[in-house]
């Protein structure tokens, strides 16, 4: 119920519209990717139609070397893109949450313990470690959502733990705390709430955040091998040579991807942090007022404070 | 009082350290019994005995024998001697001297595109919260948004395209006789600053945008401080207000910011290097990569930890200086 | 008597958040030398946009009007920003609430002092030290060669108060504004800082416009008292009588919601509700919606700031009629 509300409130915000926007058709063409792609991106068997330019048949051409329907691939990677991006988003929320909540109301050991973790993975290069870890445990999606979301978590946790700490004096928690209430429950039921403004928005762009990650590990050949996503898409334009034979749009295409779909994700998350802050923000409304603030509007408004005569006396 | 802090911080940095090192000698040596099988795999001409023999001379030459304790103990001995340990590399190169020798060229791109995005950023924020709400602040504000959105390779792509290979105004593609033919004079210079046009300029555009962002939104929350109004009711001037009042305040979460950026100084641009086919740290951590070359990407992670727990303890001191609020904790 | 300060006719309006906010609407006031005014309201009535206003420091989104601003016998109506930094400090001064926030945090105690004195006086560096511990000494700090070289977060908020206290008087205004000087502190360091306050004020003869909300607060210090209620002064008249003889029910309240001690007859009363949205107020008195003797006419037309037979100037129809 809350969450539909807040979909409904991120609609009626022009910043957050232009989002959801971008982010349902993306969605749909993830969902639907076999009914939009006029041809099979896989398969590579096209001999006769390498490296074709676009026209009326292949959209966006085909590739140099293997002769695959570019435009279908293009449409299958929003599958990788936005399904990486959304479930890891969500994990690392749901982890960084946890721990910044117990950090930041447990205290104490727990809080030095998780703290310790929280600087160490800051401080790990997280693109080299992903290398690392990929290239032990195999380029598979499984290990590098698992990286990102261990790797992902602290900084979320970090902030988190700081909102904590401000709530954790706050007279309803104490409260709580007197009447004999179990710290499990006021974590879940007093705690947690009062973070989930800040998790919510926070789950939006990292997100948005990973998909770039993602897109930049597939373009450095890193990704899983046997998925198309736009990363992998950008890698092979540039090794197979369409840069040198000028086929721009073997860049543009998935670049252009990744870009509404990083972007829809950043929108909304700005629109739930206006949406749920909306002290902070207001900046177009006052933008809309200032226009009149110098002209004659502003003469009227003064005018109506006018009294016929200031103190009269008798 | 001051004292403390700086010991304190630089104790907390090397402890931070010690964990960092412990975790990269332990990752790769995660899920396998024996290292050495994964440097020198089974060879199917081979006899079981031969193999044993090489693997055991291997072990030694890499100090890959006795146990996983035993190796990382004498991994820590030698790196507190300055000795990251010997690359898989033909010739067993040493992992430091690989470094060394890429360090200064990765340190050519990120150096200057960071100085570059500062300066622009700066100026260019401190004018938009100067005229706020102006056309320049709006189009900050909008600009920001696109550029976080769009990866920096895919900048270095479309550069690198229409620059490079269309317009041919600028190298799509380093040349390598700038590396080996480098000399300290004016020519060897000028060619490193054509090499390194592109590159920069790709990385440039999205850290000058959110430099701007971030000097932007500290200095209108500066301006708005209680502070100011009593500055100016004071009756200091104009220029006083924003030098003596408004700046240092301001400073504060720039110099955080700069921190973040110094983290990245090395291993911020993997895949703009691998784009430019620059011979810097990130391209020898890909070669290394592909060689399954342990000891070099364990000694290039430490490395870039290093460097970013320094920047981290740079940042935390400069901010104990500008700011007399910040105490031991 | 020559006037301090002198407004004629004030309107403050500023944009928030889509709406106009009408804070400040033709407020009339005027300090003598020596004396203090106080100017009393619910916070948000537009009394601190009024004070800043004074001293042309209003916020830059908000739009300000006035007949007439005068500092000294100075007329500085149409005095742009650089002429006004010339006043701001030496002929005018301003004491703020949060002493906290009101100091910057990451200059020591004695620069901002300093800071002052050298804005307006032609003074070495080693004076202006010498003359700001002196001033530091005179508000009460213990050990002020010390505290000179403190940062504001170092010292309790009574100190810092203190400091603003002296920071305010360091070159001898002739008028001082005070914004809620008392209200972030304890109520034991409260009486203090106002008697420094007082004392201060009686010795260098200086006005002091004391913007509050507490009428303890006014009991002690004003010799006169305008109550402000929706950006609109409601009634204005010396202390002693306002507060035998409140004519306007908005200043009877005030009065009722303070219990005395002294006085077991009154019961502790709440004004009912609550200030009118300043962005879009009632037709007729701002307050007949919580006026529990309004009439038709109240309902119809902003009744103004009239001078009755006694001199007192309220603005109510029914003044005085309500008397038990």
């Amino acid at each position: 119920m809350k969450g539909f509300r807040l979909i409904k409130k991120i609609a009626q915000n022009k910043q957050g519209r232009i989002g959801l926007i971008i982010l349902l058709v993306l969605a749909v063409t993830a969902v639907f990717a076999p009914l939009i792609a006029p041809f099979d991106p896989y398969d590579v068997t096209m001999r006769d139609a390498k490296g074709l330019a676009p026209d009326k048949i292949h959209w966006l051409g085909t590739t140099i070397t293997t002769g695959q329907d570019v435009f279908s691939m293009l449409i299958y990677g929003t599958r990788v893109s936005l399904g990486i991006g959304i479930i890891t988003g969500i994990a690392i929320s749901v982890l960084g949450s946890l721990l910044g909540v117990a950090a930041g109301y447990l205290g104490r050991a727990v809080d030095m313990i998780i703290m310790r973790i929280v600087d160490v993975m800051l401080v790990i290069p997280t693109l080299p470690l992903t290398i690392l870890i990929t290239n032990i445990f195999g380029k598979s999606y499984v290990v590098i959502v698992l990286v990102f979301v261990l790797f992902g978590w602290p900084g979320l946790a970090r902030t988190v733990r700081s909102q904590v700490l401000q709530m954790k004096n706050a007279d309803y928690v104490k409260a709580a705390e007197l009447s004999g209430a179990k710290k499990g429950y006021i974590m879940l039921k007093h705690i947690l709430p009062g973070v989930s403004n800040l998790v919510v928005m926070s789950t939006a762009l990292t997100s948005a955040g990973i998909m770039i990650a993602e897109a930049g590990l597939s373009f450095l050949g890193l990704g899983n091998p046997t998925m198309i996503s736009w990363g992998k898409m950008l890698s092979e334009a540039q090794s197979s040579g369409a840069v040198l034979f000028g086929q721009w749009w073997m860049i543009v295409a998935p670049g252009i991807g990744i870009f509404l779909s990083v972007y829809s994700f950043m929108r909304v998350g700005f629109a739930i942090e206006e949406v749920l802050n909306p002290k902070m923000h207001g900046q177009g409304s006052v933008k809309k007022l200032w226009k009149h603030m110098n002209g004659t509007y502003l003469d009227e408004v003064f005018d109506t404070m006018e009294e016929p005569c200031k103190t009269q006396s008798k | 009082m001051k004292n403390t802090y700086i010991i304190q911080r630089i104790l907390y940095t090397l402890f931070i350290f010690a964990l960092v090192v412990t975790l990269c000698f332990f990752i790769p040596r995660i899920g396998v019994e024996d290292p050495c099988a994964r440097y020198y795999p089974a060879q199917g001409n081979m006899s079981d005995e031969n193999y044993e023999m090489i693997k055991e001379l291997t072990r030694q030459q890499y100090g890959l024998d006795g146990s996983n304790w035993s190796q990382y103990v004498r991994y820590v001995k030698n790196l507190l001697k300055g000795d990251l340990g010997t690359s898989y590399q033909a010739g067993s190169p040493k992992v430091w001297s690989l470094i060394a020798q890429r360090l200064p060229w990765t340190l050519v791109l990120s150096v200057s595109s960071m100085l570059i995005s500062l300066f622009f950023g700066i100026l260019i924020g401190a004018a938009c919260a100067a005229k706020r709400g102006g056309m320049a602040d709006r189009m900050l504000m909008n600009a920001s948004t696109v550029t976080t959105a769009v990866p920096s390779f895919f900048i270095a792509l479309l550069l690198s395209f229409f620059l490079g290979f269309q317009l041919e105004w600028l190298p799509a593609y380093t040349d390598q006789n700038m590396v080996s033919e480098f000399a300290w004079n004016l020519k060897s210079v000028e060619m490193v600053a054509y090499n390194a046009a592109l590159p920069v300029l790709s990385t440039v555009v999205g850290g000058i945008v959110s430099y701007a962002q971030s000097t932007r939104n500290s200095v209108i929350a500066v301006a708005n401080e209680n502070f100011i109004v009593t500055a100016k009711a004071k009756g200091v001037s104009q220029n006083g207000v924003v030098y003596k009042h408004i700046l240092r305040n301001a400073l504060l979460p720039i110099v955080t910011g700069l921190g973040m950026g110094l983290s990245g100084l090395i291993g911020g641009s993997v895949v703009i290097e691998k784009i430019f086919n620059w011979q810097g740290i990130g391209m020898l951590y890909l070669e290394a990569n592909n060689n399954n070359d342990y000891p070099l990407m364990m000694g290039i992670m430490i490395f870039m930890a290093a460097v970013a727990l320094l920047g981290n303890l740079i940042t935390d001191l400069c901010l104990g200086l500008l700011d007399p609020r910040v105490t031991v904790e | 008597m020559q006037n301090a300060i002198e407004v004629k006719n004030l309107k403050v309006v500023f944009p928030d958040r889509g709406r106009m906010i009408r804070a400040v609407e033709g407020v009339d006031l005027t300090v003598k030398k020596g004396e203090c005014l106080a100017l009393v309201g619910e916070s948000g009535c537009g009394k601190s946009m009024t004070s800043l206003s004074c001293m042309k420091l209003q916020p830059s989104l908000a739009a300000v009007r006035l007949d007439q601003l005068c500092i000294c016998g100075e007329d500085v109506t149409d005095y742009t920003d650089r002429q006004m930094q010339a006043l701001r400090g030496s002929k005018i001064s301003m004491i703020f609430q949060d002493a906290l926030t009101a100091l910057n945090p990451v200059m020591t105690i004695g620069k901002q002092m300093d800071e002052i004195y050298r804005c307006h006086e032609k003074i070495s560096k080693k004076e202006a030290k010498m003359r700001s511990i002196k001033a530091l000494k005179a508000v009460g700090i213990p050990d002020a060669e010390l505290r000179y070289h403190a940062f504001p977060h170092e010292l309790s908020g009574g100190m810092r108060q203190r400091v603003l206290i002296a920071m305010a008087f360091a070159c001898e205004p002739e008028v001082i504004i005070a914004d809620e000087p008392t209200t972030a502190l304890d109520v034991t360091i409260q009486a203090q800082i106002l008697e420094l306050l007082s004392k201060m004020q009686k010795e260098k003869q200086t006005a002091l416009l004391l913007i509050t909300h507490d009428l303890s607060v006014v009991r002690s210090m004003a010799d006169r008292i305008a109550v402000m209620y929706s950006g609109k002064i409601v009634e204005e008249a010396p202390a002693k009588e306002l507060l035998e003889n409140p004519l306007h029910p908005y200043t009877k309240g005030l009065m009722a919601a303070v219990a005395r001690l002294d006085d077991d007859k009154k019961e502790f009363v709440q004004i009912p509700g609550h200030l009118p949205d300043p962005a879009d107020k009632p037709a007729g008195c701002y307050f007949h919606p919580r006026c529990p003797y309004a009439a038709t006419a109240c309902k119809k037309a902003m009744p103004l700031l009239t001078q009755n037979e006694q001199g007192r100037k309220v603005r109510c129809y029914e003044a005085g009629k309500f008397k038990e």
